[in-house]
């Protein structure tokens, strides 16, 4: 009788090729760590809608909202810019090597920290969740504390309010946050989030908003939702939305 | 008789979907007596709502708490009462309002306005609709599985088993891993491998797999979902997607960060062999942000458990699987993302896992082993851009597909002592698909694309004694296959959204004798075909929907060359299905989820693979079919660590022979298709310790009894059988340890009357289920 089974050897060598770029891939794997961490400084973006988690090497992490665009400097991993957007910074404290954000020419340095930034063209707001932050502009800085927020305005000027550190950031969970709000602002954060712009009719802007709105979904759903929330209603033209 | 019962369930299912009142959507709320601004803020991100005011005096009254699980309406009415406001919800907002100054909706009973709610984040979303629609608000019978790490360890080294195991709805034929044909709802052409298209498309991810090969069993590691989608899907999946469409959905390359998956287990089958299977994945940034490479190998061996008397061998068919993918990604930047990869998986079964009826259970007496290998390669590259809230999506790749069978054919007409038949088919593919869409179910949406593929087999047959094969023939097929589609999605009230679509193929082919001499000596053909489809979906409530759908999907018609070099015509086939079904919560956010759909379907032509009494394959139409089906699906949790989940699938069918010299008989159920299967299960989860969890697992799964194939001498019992799968996992972070026993009570059951088909007519041949089989596993992340 001919041979019933034709030796297996092709077989076992396959297996054993499997076995060793499995290994091969563990290998490299730790070998690669400690040689990945010096990468030199890059970015990262997000598109509307996009939220993105970046773990930075010595366990702190930045979450990154949408349209958003961040960079993160060179060897130690302790230095970043926001270049535009909104961000989240869960910073592990190091004395030695503080972190710092630069927003333009100021900077945020940590002092054990999470906060979160909001940086567009012409303003700025810097609001504290945990911890404490020290702002410094030019020969100026302050120190910010958790529950305190720092809103840079277009005119340059500097105004420190208050905000409950559970309604900072609430971005993350596809909900915003307010409490006396005025409604322009809220629109502001709304066009952020959602790609689009949205303004506010003049009678109701300064409108204090108190509230939760929900911003997964498309502006179509939500500019509506929240108008007809405050008893507005919401009109679009092009990527324009007015609230009147 | 039939046919009025089948009524009987749409209207039952239809009562069922009408009488569902819309808000029965219960939230668990937890919200203290506040301030109303106070208490709004945590109604609203408790609901995921939109919710406020701009008044600071209402913001700044005395609200009542709030704790329990209740509807949203509900909910308002306990905070408000006794603060002077009240509430009005439109247009999925909700606005509160001074209850005396205005009061136009006074506490509106009827449950015509619900908020329509935006996709939440955390929501499963269909990939295989194309348009990234919400599985809460998909006009259609789909089945996702999400596949948990657990799940990757203990089933991983399985390909579409793990997923037959989990869905009554899927069937399959059981010649053994890496040579089945898959069937879904029902539709099934025949039980015989053949030329003819398959009648379940199958993808990874946006990458086609195969034209008309049987599934290559590809393993499930590093996968991190299954989506099922029912139903013809002409639209958008083109030809061969009859039954519906299976998609492997890998998990992507991830810039976050290097990690790393690694599973081992050791392997048991009783009165049989032992084996295992181990795995390794990588992701490994290698640019950060830019450039990501996720790579995984496999290898597993599946142990035999079928001895050959005559041959003196044990455990024969025993399974190797070799495998591994590699993905590249790369982001360009400018919301450009590219994704390179390959895959390569090979799997040789010793011998066929068929045994003999005639004989001691688990025996088998053949002349030959009967092995077979199936080599799968794959090349491919996707290319995503985001464009403006639209989406453009290519996908291109490159399959080599080779699959080498081995028979005992002793007994050949013409014949005389011991005859080996050898079959060695090979499959080139280039496919290709590049789409536009704009994704958002409920403001309707559109997807647009063209696809084109272009398949070559080559198949060669020997049969001879072992030492002296001779060439019964060889063959070859070219296919080429090009198609535009498109579908729009329009929202006729804010609730009930309209679909249309349509596909329009052409196909050409070409196929015939390849000569030593001469090249080729072909024949050809041509078709022009346009597929429509239309659905309906009405959002009941936030996480519930309900719709109907009609569909269509065709195989264009084609060359059956015999042997003896005859071409023989078959006649394009084509199946029309109205289906009509709900899917009521999501069990991530529910207590209780339910899907129910009722489809009824006519089969024109139905084009089927069958052999002729010699044992050689031939592709003819068969007639004309038609299939009612039911299916089921629910899952409660009572608390938190326990899960029941129950899942059905019935159906009746039948089929009318046209062909009266070919096939002598007059109508009989669809081959291969079980009446009834179900499939229970129960997990429980618990946490011993910090970081320390255990999970349990039960199922019992019922596959009814059917039929190897329409009309005698094929029309051989098989099925009906319970199996019983018992597991338990401890999850210790970064390591876990997993035991699993399938088939726990050992039961004796034939899958399948088919293992051999030059002497399946003698009417011995069964497929046993696998005995017990012990597994145990440990696997680890990094």
């Amino acid at each position: 009788m001919p041979e019933v089974y034709p030796k297996s050897t092709p077989r076992l060598r396959r297996l054993a090729l499997a076995v060793a770029v499995a290994t091969a891939f563990a290998l490299v794997a730790f070998l690669w760590q400690p040689w990945l961490q010096p990468a030199p400084g890059y970015q990262i973006a997000t598109v509307q809608g996009e939220h993105r988690t970046v773990q930075l090497a010595d366990g702190s992490s930045v979450a990154l909202n949408g349209n958003s665009r961040l960079w993160i400097a060179s060897a130690n991993g302790r230095e970043a810019e926001l270049l535009r957007g909104e961000a989240l910074f869960n910073i592990r404290h190091n004395a030695q090597r503080p972190f710092v954000l630069r927003l333009g020419d100021d900077r945020i340095q940590d002092l054990g920290t999470v906060f979160n930034v909001v940086r567009d063209r012409q303003s700025l707001k810097v609001e504290v969740v945990e911890g404490a932050v020290s702002y410094r502009r030019g020969g100026n800085g302050l120190q910010l504390n958790a529950g305190q927020t720092l809103d840079i305005l277009p005119t340059g000027d500097a105004a420190v309010g208050r905000k409950r550190p559970s309604a900072i950031a609430s971005w993350r969970a596809g909900q915003l946050v307010y409490e006396g709000v005025p409604v322009a602002e809220v629109a502001k954060d709304l066009g952020r989030n959602l790609g689009v712009t949205v303004s506010v009719a003049p009678g109701r802007a300064l409108q204090p908003f108190t509230g939760s709105v929900h911003i997964a979904g498309h502006a179509r759903e939500v500019v509506p939702q929240f108008a007809s929330t405050i008893g507005a209603r919401a009109r679009q033209s092009g990527g324009d939305w007015l609230i009147e | 008789m039939r046919v009025r019962s089948a009524e009987r369930i749409i209207a039952f299912a239809l009562l069922l979907a009408l009488s569902t009142p819309a808000a029965a959507a219960p939230i668990p709320f937890d919200i203290r007596a506040d301030t109303l601004g106070q208490a709004l803020i945590a109604l609203g991100q408790q609901a995921h709502i939109t919710i406020g005011l701009t008044d600071p005096q209402a913001a700044a009254t005395r609200s009542r708490a709030v704790h329990g699980r209740m509807e949203l309406r509900q909910a308002l009415t306990k905070l408000l009462a006794g603060t002077g406001y009240t509430f009005i919800i439109r247009g999925g907002a909700v606005r509160i309002v001074r209850a005396v100054a205005e009061r136009p909706h006074p506490m509106p009973s009827s449950p015509k306005v619900h908020p329509a709610r935006p996709v939440a984040s955390e929501e499963i979303i269909v990939s295989a609709s194309k348009q990234h629609v919400a599985l809460t608000q998909f006009g259609g019978t789909v089945q996702v599985i999400e596949l948990s790490r657990s799940d990757l360890s203990r089933v991983g080294a399985q390909g579409s088993e793990a997923i037959l195991a989990r869905l009554p709805v899927l069937a399959s034929t059981s010649l053994g891993p890496g040579r089945d044909k898959l069937y879904i709802r029902g539709v099934a052409d025949s039980s015989f491998n053949g030329p003819s298209q398959s009648i379940v498309g199958l993808y990874l991810g946006d990458v086609r797999l195969t034209y008309n090969a049987p599934d290559p069993d590809l393993s499930l590691y590093d996968m991190d979902r299954v989506e099922l989608l029912e139903g013809p899907q002409g639209t958008l999946y083109g030809n061969g997607s009859l039954g519906g469409i299976l998609r492997l959905v890998p998990k992507r390359p991830d810039f976050a960060g290097v990690s790393g998956f690694a599973s081992a287990g050791g392997v048991t089958t009783s009165h049989g062999g032992t084996g295992g299977d181990a795995s390794g994945m990588l992701n490994l940034p290698l640019v950060a942000n830019k450039v990501v490479l996720r790579a995984v190998s496999y290898a597993s061996r599946n142990p035999g458990y079928i001895d050959d008397i005559r041959l003196d061998r044990r455990d024969i068919n025993r399974t190797d699987t070799v495998g591994g993918r590699a993905a590249l990604r790369i982001d360009p930047g400018d919301d450009w993302d590219i994704e390179i990869g390959v895959l390569a998986q090979g799997i040789s079964g010793r011998d066929g896992q068929y045994a003999l009826s005639t004989l001691p259970p688990l025996k088998r007496a053949a002349n030959f082993a009967q092995p077979f290998d199936n080599d799968y390669r794959l090349g491919s590259i996707t290319v995503r851009k985001q464009l403006h809230g639209m989406e453009l999506v290519s996908a291109t790749s490159l399959v080599q597909h080779d699959l080498e069978t081995r028979f005992d054919a002793t007994g050949f007409p013409g014949t005389s002592g011991p005859q080996l038949f050898v079959e060695d088919l090979g499959i080139t593919m280039i496919s290709h698909e590049t789409r536009l869409s704009r994704a958002n179910a409920r403001d309707g949406g559109w997807v647009g694309g063209v696809s084109l593929v272009h398949d070559i087999g080559d198949v060669s047959r020997k049969l001879g004694p072992a030492n002296a094969l001779v060439s019964l023939s060889r063959l070859r097929n070219v296919l080429t296959e090009a198609a535009v589609f498109g579908q729009y999605s329009h929202p006729l009230t804010p609730r009930l959204l309209l679909t249309v679509g349509g596909r329009m193929t052409y196909n050409r082919e070409a196929g015939g004798l390849v000569d030593e001499a001469a090249d080729m000596n072909e024949s050809k053909r041509e078709s022009l075909r346009f597929t429509p489809s239309a659905a309906m979906t009405f959002q009941l409530a936030r996480r519930s929907v309900a719709y109907v759908r009609f569909a269509q999907a065709d195989r264009a018609g084609g060359l059956a060359i015999s042997d003896g070099g005859t071409v023989r015509r078959f006649e394009t086939d084509s199946l029309t299905s109205m289906e009509a079904g709900i899917r009521l919560g999501q069990l991530s956010r529910e207590r209780l989820a339910f899907s129910a759909s009722v489809s009824h379907a006519r089969w024109k032509d139905v084009q089927a693979d069958l052999i002729d009494p010699a044992g050689l394959p031939f592709t003819a139409n068969l007639g004309d079919g038609r299939i009612n089906g039911f299916e089921m699906e629910a899952a409660w949790r009572p608390v938190r660590e326990l899960t029941f989940e129950l899942a059905t699938f019935v159906n009746e069918s039948s089929i009318h022979t046209v062909d009266s010299e070919l096939f002598p008989l007059e109508g009989g159920d669809l081959p291969n298709i079980a009446d009834a299967g179900a499939r229970g299960s129960v997990q429980f989860q618990r946490q011993l310790g910090p970081g320390v969890t255990l999970g349990l697992t039960g199922s019992v799964r019922y596959v009814g009894k059917s039929r190897l194939a329409v009309g005698d001498p094929l029309n051989l019992k098989q099925g009906g059988y319970a199996q019983a799968d018992v597991g338990a996992r401890l999850d210790l972070g970064r390591i876990g340890v997993s035991l699993d026993v399938t088939n726990a009570a050992d039961v004796r059951g034939n899958r399948f009357s088919l293992g051999n088909p030059f002497s399946v007519t003698q009417g011995n041949q069964l497929t046993p289920l696998r005995p017990r089989t012990l597994r145990l596993g440990v696997d680890a992340t990094f």
